[in-house]
């Protein structure tokens, strides 16, 4: 169980005394995917590095399973928006290092999950040898997605995870991420910030437009699951909540 | 054909140097033409060497092949102006030959001062390097601690440590712990602002991320805290292995009675300019040496960087 939950929260910027966050307020259900939506400087990053624990809320508390967060901690998987692996580490050795650090096992098994991974998310061969630096952005996300699994936390927080890869490439991922979801009996929860309505949709149980620091609606996707992203598109409903959202986003509400 | 074409200027001005040794009649009786050529042509095999080294790349085999051309040039006006027109005193410009003689005979005395110099300059450096890295990084960690040593690093540092030679030597109990004790200060303050800037200048992304993968201090620091700290802190190294060469032959001609300093001071004593030139040259190619390795090890360490 991973129920999270924002009682009040709010967020203000000591530097500059920007409130990033204005009273937030959210449960989200263990098992559940839901994306943060809105343009740049909304808070939704802000969100969710409150849930990262790498920021604390100035007013009111964030929860995981009626437990204040303040710390960050191995519970919460974390894939920052800008990769963020350690570019003195190879590939391999930045899922291995994550991997130490959840699982007590011999270094060579490590390295066999750590591979497996790898490959899973398609960074195969000699690509998992190379540092970071000697490969594309894309192919950087998709290690640091792989660090994620590795740490195989009930909860997933996601900072835009596909914002830098291609269209192909973002499909087959987030594909990835559903089918691990999809196939774990107990379900992992899952915190997306994005700024893609058609990702958000396509992924989510529920939408959050959230703009100037505050959730100005919180959209149900009650499509059913596995989607299909061709029948998806051709619906009237989807139709109708993706201008809905649009409208949100834009500030029309 | 093209790929040897970096050679053409370098074996025209070695032929050059050469037929120059070889045509034109010598001041000086007492130096061989051998010992001149023997110079031109281990230069030039050298030079050969290293262009094969760096057979890939076109831009460093022609920058090699620039400056040894240079260094020919300089080298023959050298010999033109003394020992083949005397434009220059004999007594206080040795001729290239002499020098070169007089490296032979002293090889061995050399390899000696050496001996005595690097175990000084190591106990030195090194000694600032373990205690520079841990205390810059601590520093940084504690913002209260950071608060305090940026302020007395800014006023410590800047003295240069050469003025501190005399006194060392006179409030400590013998010349190897003043020296050592010198070259330390001065390797200190270069090592420590630089890790310290390291730390305070870590990308926040790399701590985040860190944070979120649950580490303990000691992996914190050992993993990520050192490693991203370590471009820095080379930067430092580089100064701190410069400022001790110079602290190092500045205490050895004021106070020892060995090394290549000393070697330096006793010869322009006896008023022996040909040692003196020899010996500055062999402390620069010394100095090359040692900086060419700590370069290289950084290149290594930092394989990782774009």
């Amino acid at each position: 169980m991973s129920t999270i939950v924002y009682e009040n929260v709010g967020v203000t910027y000591e530097s500059n005394g920007h409130q990033a966050i204005k009273n937030l307020n959210l449960t989200i259900n263990s098992g559940e995917i839901i994306s943060f939506i809105g343009p740049s400087g909304c808070g939704k990053s802000t969100a969710l590095n409150v849930a990262a624990g790498l920021i604390e809320p100035s007013l009111g508390a964030f929860k995981v399973d009626d437990e204040i967060i303040t710390k960050p901690g191995t519970d919460r998987g974390v894939v920052f928006q800008n990769y963020s692996l350690f570019p003195w580490m190879s590939n391999l050795e930045n899922v291995r290092f994550a991997l130490a650090q959840k699982a007590d096992l011999p270094k060579k098994a490590l390295i066999e999950r750590a591979k497996e991974l790898l490959d899973k998310v398609g960074i195969k061969g000699k690509s998992q040898h190379v540092y970071p630096s000697k490969v594309s952005g894309g192919m950087q996300q998709r290690v640091a997605i792989a660090r994620m699994f590795a740490l195989d936390s009930p909860i997933f927080l996601m900072d835009e995870p596909f914002a830098a890869v291609d269209e192909i490439t973002r499909k087959h991922l987030q594909q990835l991420l559903l089918d691990l979801w999809e196939k774990e009996k107990s379900r992992k929860t899952i915190v997306l910030v994005t700024h893609n309505i058609e990702e958000a949709i396509y992924l989510s149980d529920r939408v959050i437009v959230l703009h100037e620091g505050e959730a100005i609606l919180a959209k149900e996707i009650t499509f059913k699951r596995p989607r299909n992203r061709q029948s998806l598109e051709a619906d009237t409903e989807y139709l109708t909540i993706r201008n809905q959202l649009l409208e949100a986003i834009e500030g029309k509400v | 054909m093209k790929s040897l074409r970096h050679l053409i200027l370098p074996t025209i001005l070695t032929g050059f140097a050469i037929l120059l040794t070889i045509l034109l009649p010598s001041v000086e009786d007492g130096v061989e033409n051998g010992s001149i050529i023997g110079l031109f042509v281990s230069i030039y095999v050298l030079f050969i060497f290293i262009s094969f080294i760096f057979y890939k790349h076109p831009i460093y085999k022609q920058v090699t092949s620039d400056i040894i051309s240079i260094i020919f040039v300089l080298l023959i006006l050298w010999e033109l102006s003394t020992n083949r027109f005397e434009i220059l005193t004999s007594f206080i410009y040795p001729t290239p030959g002499e020098v070169m003689q007089q490296f032979k005979k002293d090889a061995p005395d050399l390899v000696l001062h050496l001996l005595a110099s690097i175990r000084l300059l190591a106990s030195g450096f090194l000694l600032a390097v373990c205690l520079a890295i841990p205390l810059g990084i601590i520093s940084a960690w504690f913002g209260r601690l950071d608060r305090i040593m940026r302020p007395i690093a800014s006023v410590l540092a800047p003295i240069p440590p050469i003025v501190l030679i005399p006194y060392a030597i006179a409030i400590l109990p013998s010349f190897r712990a003043s020296s050592i004790f010198v070259i330390f200060i001065g390797a200190f303050w270069p090592i420590f602002v630089a890790a310290l800037n390291g730390v305070a200048g870590i990308d926040r992304r790399y701590i985040d991320s860190a944070r979120t993968l649950g580490l303990n201090n000691w992996t914190l620091f050992r993993k990520i805290i050192f490693p991203a700290a370590l471009p820095s802190i080379f930067t430092g190294l580089t100064i701190g292995m410069i400022l001790s060469f110079i602290l190092l032959t500045a205490a050895e001609m004021i106070g020892a009675n060995a090394g290549i300093g000393y070697y330096v001071k006793l010869a322009t004593d006896f008023g022996n300019y040909t040692r003196v030139v020899a010996g500055i040259l062999f402390i620069g190619l010394i100095v090359t040496i040692v900086m060419t390795i700590l370069t290289q090890l950084e290149r290594y360490l930092l394989r990782w960087r774009k």
